[in-house]
């Protein structure tokens, strides 16, 4: 019985600490909530507006549903969140402490047994020991997302000073689509580069011979083949040169009444959808990393593409010799076909990179 | 001490070694990339940029591998 006790207590508890964390922004949503509800249309205006307030309403419900299902996530994301109340982004140091203090009680409340009483004996010098410990990851881990996030302002504040040296570009760095494009590009290699430099430190800090030697005996992970970076580049232009052939034998010769009736707009979608889904198919046979792997993916493709050619010569041939185009096709004619539109396409992808090349400054 | 007891011995600090050349080299490159970028060559400085965050990923490889050979190491010595 007095189990079930101190688990209330330790649960009510850590209630407490949710609402101590949050009273301000509980108490600012219980004052405003009731004049926004009898506003009714005003309020989608109002939250347009402002959006402080909108982050306070939020913090406030995600604080309220923390209370009322003891849910971690939701008072982890109140305390994120509450980084942005200010006008800078700062750090919300009291919500965080208090956050540690939840995450103890918590671990202590799904622990505890009741009436099992074990004691440990501790030298203080041993709690002294491990009191800066937990700090250690929380202090590196600011310092790095402070360091990773300086160097990406400095690097997208750089994009300002291009349009005085180079106006062309104006346009594609001052839109916030590039910053965001940039910052997000940022972050993922960052958090690459990290996770690497975090698994060194770990090896180094605690040297485990078995897990070494396990790692090093990994054939897979240490013969590296060269991967080059931002690979998608290289799969668009080698999906650009499977491109041509698959749509001339697709929809100028197998599908070509279908084609006909359609608008020249639904035509260009068809094309890129074919150019995307060449991408991806590129992507997922990995040609230029690891060609083991994609073995048996890579021959029934190379099937499907071989009989593809097969069926459209078949069908160039089948108003000269009937029937017998089966056993007669007429690859030469395909040929001139896929060339032609080779040229035509290969003249429109040449016209364009050298455009973009002189835009960015590489080509005179 | 054997000859191949000193390779292995220089084994285990060359690869630091080596990915720390490489880390200083990348390092460099990255910063001439913003250089670059500042006076306007936009491709010259997304070149060196690629070329440095290669050369960054090599470094940390390398790094990798040296501690992996450290920790390996460490079962000989106890």
């Amino acid at each position: 019985m007095s189990n079930r006790i101190h688990r209330l207590v330790l649960l009510v508890f850590s209630r407490l600490i949710i609402l101590a964390a949050f009273y301000k922004e509980i108490m600012l949503f219980f004052n405003t909530f009731p004049s926004l509800l009898s506003r009714g249309l005003v309020s989608p205006y109002l939250f347009l507006t402002n959006v402080s307030y909108v982050i306070l309403l939020t913090i406030s419900i995600l604080a309220l549903v923390a209370i009322a299902i003891g849910n971690i996530y939701a008072f982890a994301i109140a305390v994120i969140i509450s980084a942005f109340t200010c006008y800078k982004p700062c750090l919300p140091l009291t919500q965080i402490i208090f956050f540690l203090l939840y995450l103890a009680i918590d671990t202590v409340t799904n622990s505890y047994r009741g009436l099992e009483h074990v004691s440990i004996r501790t030298r203080f010098r041993d709690i002294a020991k491990s009191l800066p410990i937990p700090l250690i990851p929380i202090v590196s881990s600011t310092v790095v997302a402070v360091l990773v996030i300086f160097m990406i302002i400095s690097i997208v504040n750089r994009f300002t000073d291009i349009p005085r040296s180079n106006p062309q570009l104006y346009t594609v760095t001052a839109s916030p689509i590039t910053k965001i494009v940039v910052s997000l590009a940022g972050v993922i290699y960052a958090y690459n580069i990290v996770r690497k430099v975090a698994e060194i430190v770990a090896v180094f800090v605690m040297p485990s011979p078995r897990v070494a030697l396990q790692e090093l005996s990994k054939e897979k992970d240490i013969d590296l083949i060269f991967i080059p970076a931002f690979r998608w580049l290289l799969y668009l232009a080698f999906a650009a040169i499977l491109y041509t052939p698959v749509y001339t034998i697709v929809f100028d010769i197998l599908l070509i009444d279908l084609l006909k009736e359609l608008s020249d707009l639904m035509k260009s979608i068809v094309s890129a959808i074919t150019y995307v889904s060449l991408v991806i198919l590129c992507r997922s046979l990995d040609i230029f990393s690891d060609i083991h792997l994609g073995v048996k993916r890579f021959a029934v493709t190379s099937t499907a593409l071989l009989i593809l050619v097969y069926v459209a010569a078949v069908k160039l041939a089948l108003p000269y010799h009937g029937w017998g185009a089966v056993l007669a096709p007429d690859i030469q004619k395909l040929g001139e076909v896929v060339q032609k539109n080779y040229i035509d396409f290969g003249t429109t992808v040449i016209t364009f990179i050298s455009t973009f090349f002189k835009l960015l400054g590489v080509a005179p | 001490m054997s000859r191949l007891e000193i390779l292995r011995r220089s084994l285990l600090y060359l690869l630091p070694a080596i990915s720390i050349a490489i880390l200083a080299f990348s390092v460099y490159l990255l910063l001439a990339s913003v250089g670059y970028m500042e006076r306007g060559f936009v491709g010259t400085s997304l070149l060196s940029a690629l070329i440095g965050f290669a050369l960054l990923s090599a470094s940390l490889y390398v790094m990798r591998l040296a501690a992996y050979v450290y920790a390996s190491e460490k079962r000989s010595e106890s």
